[in-house]
């Protein structure tokens, strides 16, 4: 090793053993003086004049041993421990200001801590595949709106043509529901058609088995399926038999091939994959298939947009009828995955950074007071020779001391934080792998605790400098008190101004939450249970669907407790899918591409009236409306006047896309429902009703208004149902309350957020008014017994405390004011039925802080205003 | 102590302990202070305390080692000892002091300097 590194060693052993060290350098320095007064014996001194001289030599003996110690230890690391155990001890002589800090810095801390791991851990951290950052995710677009589906002929052309991809996969939309039924019972699994390379483009390995082949992948190929470990476990009893055994999925028989890994779930949640076959594409004018693409090593992401472009404009060309407009959009998969949190994390980052700033202000303005008070202290020491620095760095060891207290607390507060923050931020459970104490989460909280320690000690530590003996001591501590006040004065403006901004927020988050929940969603909402009923398609040949159906609705009608019951394909709000291309039988669009989508619903004769849908003209589905009798449709008000304008839609015919009959008549008119989401507006083009009978599907939704609480008769609904036939389960039962109350979800997890964060910002804004008043009468209690002597009166007094409060509190507000106009704009996009500079919002939040202000004052002000002349004129 | 007495440079206390423990063998520190006061004579002005900062950044250094062990007169003391990493540092150092102060006393002595009357 290096001299300098064995110097290193060296002298940091030694602050570690330095009592044996001092006890050796002691008795080698009395040997020295010893030897040295013997010869000056021998030189003939006396005994008492020899041991001076040997002394004198040596120099002084207190500075030889420093000069020892400096030489042999780390001199800043011995004065830093000093300077931490000094300033423990000072804090701990005034805990009611260290425990106020420490908790005020571990909200601060805590809460940006869960907020960055969690960020971190959602939104940057890759995705649990090899070289994930390869992985993109082809969405489709028309004239760059984002469809997002892909048309399965598309995807082939995009496949073959493309030159950018190692592999380019396809995987449907949505997760279809089958039945599996094994030891005489049915259960319902979510099942994703997926092309046969998936699992390997992403670089999944099986758990057991394999991945499907190219072979399985071709039309007529073998029936195989991958099954998820969950489903292993719960049904195979993880039995490495399972491959190569057959499950039967709505009624035919499949191999299981492979068992996917542990937690793999990709994009949905589902338990059977099948692969895709040529087959299942479906023609160019139907999207639904989502693309997922491994770039060749050395292609950009934009490189292979290009590629893609291009290929889409050959598409264009040779289907213009399909085609028009329309391109693929290739985003990184971690980038398209957390697309949908974004505004909301950019939110939660606004706000628990403005906790973070307002926690620091409010340290800082509590240091500042406390260094104000220690003036007198701080005089002393740099009296008795302490320098400008190493006052600087004793408070700012304070600081660091405070703030790592506040951190180590604020890490435990970040792990509940946290869980909070996914509770009520539902993320996709492939972004959300181990959370919880994470090293991430450790980073964040020692890096916030250090930018916080130096943001809030600085400023205070800093004005140690200006530190005077000769002045301050005569003076007293008052003497340079004025100058902290000011200073405070500008943190605590700045803490009020921040909590305007969020309090803003999230009073127009909550503003547009109330919109929300008063928005009529098209029906009554109130006592209506849903649940799915899925037939075996095999079992159940188109007629007998409608039968059955029928049957079921007649049953659940005589069950007790039901007022009445509809069946219908989807039901409003809970399932948004089945949008097809409908227009005017005489008017169709110049090209097919243009003709605009409504909401397909399937129903049993008397939804609406259960649903509580007003029917506005013509009539609804009846049970003559039959296989065989004429093919009619019921539209709602918005599309009747999409298609038809101001002609009378009754009795016009409409050309529906998929559907095997030319023309089909309108004979009703009903009113619009939300079918996708509350937010649901006018751009939507509504929804048109078929009769079951018509267009038998096998999977149907239950919607039943019961007398009282819906969830009540979900037993004898199971026992309805299987009375009618035990293959058949009862899916997901759920009350259309719930359904609501699920749609606002986010919504609802934002103002909450906002809410808390306002309100904790609130507190603390008011806690710093609160000290800066109550620090200034104390200050000042001579001047006020001055003025009270020579005749203001308590209330007048008082009032001069209230009137600092407002100053300072509408000072906040202008400036927060200002900082709102700006701020607010994260969340216009968020907002419904209030603009992001909403006056109402902002009067209010104004209103609200000047109370606060004026309530943190009362304290001070009360105390002011009975100031006794006499005995504060006294004591000074 | 007089006042035309010279200070020591500094970094050369170090290369004065190695010269000497080079010289004479093992020493304690007291010997040490005596034995370079002695050689300096009047013209070195040495805090015999410094020695020992000296001492430790060398023993720290590993260019000497210390040991207690019994003096003349029949007392403990701690004596040092040059290493071979020390007398390799002594070689190196001499020549540099050695370059240096032939190159200091080049230019205080060239015509026009400071050194020249």
């Amino acid at each position: 090793m290096s001299p300098s590194v064995d110097r290193l060693l060296a002298r940091l052993r030694a602050v570690f053993t330095k009592p044996a060290l001092d006890a050796d350098f002691d008795a080698e320095l009395a040997q020295h003086l010893e030897a040295a007064t013997a010869d000056n014996i021998r030189a003939g001194m006396t005994p008492e004049e020899a041991r001076r001289q040997a002394r004198i030599a040596l120099g002084c003996v207190e500075q030889t041993r420093e000069l020892h110690r400096e030489a042999r230890g780390l001199p800043w690391l011995e004065d830093s421990a000093r300077d931490v155990r000094f300033a423990t001890r000072s804090l701990r002589r005034s805990p009611g200001f260290s425990i106020a800090t420490i908790v005020i810095l571990a909200l601060g801390i805590g809460g940006v801590t869960a907020m960055f791991s969690t960020l971190y851990t959602v939104m940057i951290r890759p995705l649990p595949y090899p070289e994930a950052n390869r992985l993109v995710l082809g969405r489709a677009t028309y004239s760059g709106d984002i469809n997002p589906m892909v048309a399965g002929p598309d995807y082939v052309d995009y496949r073959d043509q493309s030159h950018s991809f190692s592999a380019l996969e396809a995987y449907f939309v949505f997760p279809m529901e089958v039945t599996v039924i094994a030891d005489q019972s049915a259960e319902r699994i979510r099942s994703l058609v997926v092309s046969a390379g998936l699992f390997q483009t992403l670089g999944v390995n099986m758990a057991l088995g394999r991945h499907f082949t190219a072979e399985e992948g071709r039309d007529n190929g073998p029936p195989v399926a991958i099954v998820s470990h969950d489903y292993w476990q719960k049904h195979f009893a993880g039995e490495t038999s399972v491959v190569g055994r057959s499950l039967t999925i709505d009624g035919s028989a499949y191999d299981i091939v492979g068992v996917a890994p542990r937690d793999f779930q990709f994009i949905h949640d589902v338990d059977v994959w099948f692969p895709l076959r040529p087959q299942n594409l479906g023609p160019r004018r139907y999207n639904n298939w989502l693309i997922l693409g491994r770039l060749r090593d050395g292609v950009s992401l934009a490189a292979a947009q290009s590629d893609v472009d291009v290929i889409a404009a050959q598409l264009e060309k040779a289907y213009p009828d399909t085609n028009a407009h329309k391109t693929l959009l290739l985003t990184s998969l971690l980038g398209a995955f957390t697309e949908p949190y974004r505004s909301g994390f950019d939110l939660l980052c606004v706000g628990t950074a403005a906790i973070l700033l307002i926690a620091c202000a409010n340290a800082a303005g509590l240091l500042l007071a406390r260094g104000a008070a220690r003036h007198g202290e701080l005089a002393v020491r740099a009296a008795i020779g302490a320098s400008h620095w190493r006052l600087v760095r004793l408070l700012l060891t304070e600081a660091l001391i405070l703030a790592g207290a506040g951190g180590v607390l604020g890490s435990i507060l970040a792990v509940w934080m946290q869980r909070g923050l996914l509770l009520l931020m539902p993320v996709e459970a492939l972004l959300l792998r181990d959370v919880g104490i994470s090293r991430s989460m450790l980073v964040a909280a020692f890096a916030t605790t250090l930018l916080t320690g130096f943001g809030f000690g600085l400023l205070p530590a800093w004005r140690a400098r200006q530190v005077n003996p000769a002045r301050d001591l005569k003076s007293g501590a008052s003497g340079s008190g004025r100058h902290g006040v000011r200073l405070r004065g500008g943190l605590v403006i700045g803490q009020v101004a921040v909590s305007f901004v969020l309090l803003v927020i999230a009073g127009l988050l909550v503003r547009s939450l109330t919109a929300l929940n008063r928005v009529d969603p098209g029906f009554n909402p109130r006592n209506l249970l849903t649940a799915e009923v899925p037939l075996p398609p095999g079992d159940y040949p188109d007629p007998k669907r409608t039968v059955f159906f029928s049957a079921l609705l007649d049953g659940v009608k005589s069950l007790p407790g039901v007022e009445s019951a509809a069946v219908v394909s989807q039901v409003p709000l809970r399932d948004p899918y089945n949008n097809v291309g409908i227009y005017a039988a005489d008017a169709p669009p110049l090209k097919p591409s243009d003709g605009g989508d409504g909401y397909q619903r399937v129903v049993l004769p008397g939804y609406f009236k259960t649903m509580g849908i007003p029917l506005f003209a013509g009539r609804d589905i009846q049970p003559t409306d039959r296989a065989d009798s004429a093919r009619v449709v019921v539209i709602s008000r918005q599309l009747a006047k999409s298609l038809f304008a101001d002609r009378d839609p009754l009795g016009q015919r409409v050309v529906i896309d998929q559907a095997s009959d030319a023309t089909w008549e309108v004979v009703g008119v009903v009113a619009d429902v939300k079918q996708s989401g509350l937010r649901e507006d006018a751009s939507s083009r509504g929804t048109f009703y078929r009769a079951h009978a018509q267009q038998p599907w096998s999977s149907m939704r239950l919607a039943i208004r019961t007398a009282g609480n819906p969830q009540a008769i979900v037993p004898s609904l199971r026992t309805l149902l299987q009375r009618m036939d035990p293959r058949i389960p009862l899916s997901g039962p759920r009350t259309m309350e719930d359904v609501i109350a699920n749609a606002t979800v986010s919504e609802r997890a934002q103002a909450l957020f906002l809410m808390t964060f306002s309100l904790l910002a609130l507190t603390l804004a008011a806690a710093g008014i609160y000290g800066l008043l109550a620090f200034g009468v104390a200050l000042r209690r001579y001047d006020i017994g001055i003025r009270m002597a020579l005749g203001a009166t308590g209330p007048v007094i008082a009032r001069g405390i209230l009137r600092e409060a407002s100053r300072l509190a509408l000072a906040g507000v202008v400036a927060g004011g200002l900082g709102a106009l700006g701020a607010t704009q994260l969340v216009r996009a968020n907002l419904y039925g209030v603009g992001s500079i909403d006056p109402l919002t902002f009067v209010a939040a104004a209103l609200v802080l000047l109370v606060i202000a004026a309530l943190a004052a009362w304290l001070p002000a009360r105390r002011a205003a009975m100031v006794d002349p006499i005995i504060a004129l006294r004591a000074e | 102590m007089a006042k035309d007495k010279l200070d020591l440079l500094q970094g050369t206390l170090d290369l004065l302990v190695l010269q000497t423990l080079a010289s004479m063998g093992p020493m304690h520190g007291y010997g040490l202070a005596r034995r370079i006061e002695q050689v300096g004579a009047d013209t070195l002005m040495l805090n015999q305390g410094t020695i020992y900062a000296a001492l430790v950044r060398l023993q720290q250094g590993k260019w000497i080692d210390a040991e207690w062990g019994t003096s003349d007169n029949n007392r403990k003391a701690k004596f040092y000892r040059i290493t071979a990493r020390g007398r390799h540092r002594l070689e190196s150092e001499t020549a540099n002091w050695q370059r240096m102060s032939g190159v200091v006393h080049r230019i205080l002595t060239a015509p026009g300097g400071a050194g020249s009357p």
